[in-house]
């Protein structure tokens, strides 16, 4: 983990805190630093590292997008199952979300902010391609950020 | 497909599992092979399995029947269900898959059927088989693709990203299946151009 130090710091700027701060459009970022490369997610003022993030992104969408697109085989709800179970935060994020979210479970705290992001773009009557519109958007900002890392 | 090849020296448990239970019928030319997730943790000296199987792979039905029944006949596992046997080594328990619907001719064949280049590890129990990419995408735990899936499948992307991988732009739509070819090649193909070499 890279960037700790930085969080704090970057919670405090106001030029990106409306995207910091935003549920619908997560800012992202990649940060580089004695060569290695750490993108982070920051959504609703929580920077949460990209894989952790796509952990919970993900099965977030096969929950609210699935339907019959891609319906689950039993093998697979097991292991969404298993892994909403198994997933463990380490001390890093632990710190991150003591941050912002003192009194709530950080698991929890991701969950429930992704959970409002699919759900604010579920009301529209052609969800699954506001849907898709968000999966773009959101790989495009992280192919913009690697491209652009902020070195540290 | 250029392979380099790798001997373990660590005290791997992953690896003292193979030694144990398969090393005398793998064969690196011909199979079985032992390939996968449970291969990469061993190069990249992780002893952890986790949730990752031991997946054993077969040039044919007959050779898989065989290993099956090779199998069957032992007394030494935990539990045996379907070609699925599980076996406790120092405590842990090591879940063996023999993979039942897809056979190779060779251990070119059987790598290039990999989805993701950081799971293209094949070992015979003496060494360890790989592409340089499998090698740099793994210790980056980066997801890009070896080949795009015709079906793709969401909940490959919760596993890996459950793994700490972070996947390349263009494998997140693909993977969910957000039906954009030219976008999708145009960003994760790039990473399949890059020579053996790099």
């Amino acid at each position: 983990m890279i960037i700790n130090e930085l969080i704090e710091e970057k919670l405090l700027q106001t030029t990106s805190l409306v995207s910091i701060m935003s549920p619908l459009q997560p800012l992202v970022e990649t940060y580089e630093k004695n060569g290695g490369k750490e993108t982070i997610v920051f959504m609703s003022g929580l920077p949460i590292p990209f894989s952790i993030f796509l952990t919970f992104f993900t099965a977030a969408y096969i929950t609210f997008v699935n339907s019959s697109d891609h319906p689950l085989k039993k093998e697979d709800s097991d292991m969404l199952f298993a892994i909403w179970k198994s997933v463990e935060l380490n001390n890093d994020i632990l710190d991150m979300v003591n941050l912002s979210q003192r009194d709530k479970k950080p698991e929890y705290v991701i969950s429930s902010i992704i959970g409002k992001m699919f759900s604010a773009y579920a009301t529209s009557e052609n969800s699954n391609e506001q849907f898709k519109e968000m999966v773009y958007r959101l790989d495009q900002d992280y192919n913009t950020s690697i491209i652009s890392p902020i070195t540290l | 497909m250029i392979l380099q090849s790798y001997t373990p020296v660590d005290d791997n448990p992953i690896w003292e599992v193979i030694q144990l239970l398969a090393k005398p019928f793998l064969n690196m030319k011909n199979g079985p092979w032992i390939a996968g997730g449970s291969i990469r943790k061993i190069v990249t000296k992780d002893h952890d399995i986790g949730t990752s199987d031991i997946d054993i792979f077969c040039p044919s039905k007959e050779v898989m029947s065989w290993l099956m029944d090779y199998f069957d006949k032992k007394s030494i596992f935990e539990s045996k269900s379907n070609g699925i046997y599980t076996y406790k080594h120092k405590e842990v328990l090591y879940k063996i898959q023999v993979v039942k619907n897809f056979f190779y001719k060779s251990t070119e064949e059987l790598l290039n059927n990999f989805d993701f280049t950081a799971t293209m590890f094949a070992s015979d129990g003496n060494t360890i088989v790989h592409t340089q990419q499998a090698l740099i995408d793994s210790e980056l735990k980066q997801l890009a693709f070896n080949r795009i899936q015709e079906k793709p499948k969401p909940t490959r992307l919760l596993k890996y990203a459950k793994k700490g991988f972070v996947p390349i732009p263009g494998i997140i739509p693909a993977l969910l299946g957000v039906d954009a070819p030219d976008y999708i090649e145009k960003t994760s193909l790039y990473y399949n151009e890059r020579p053996d070499e790099y």
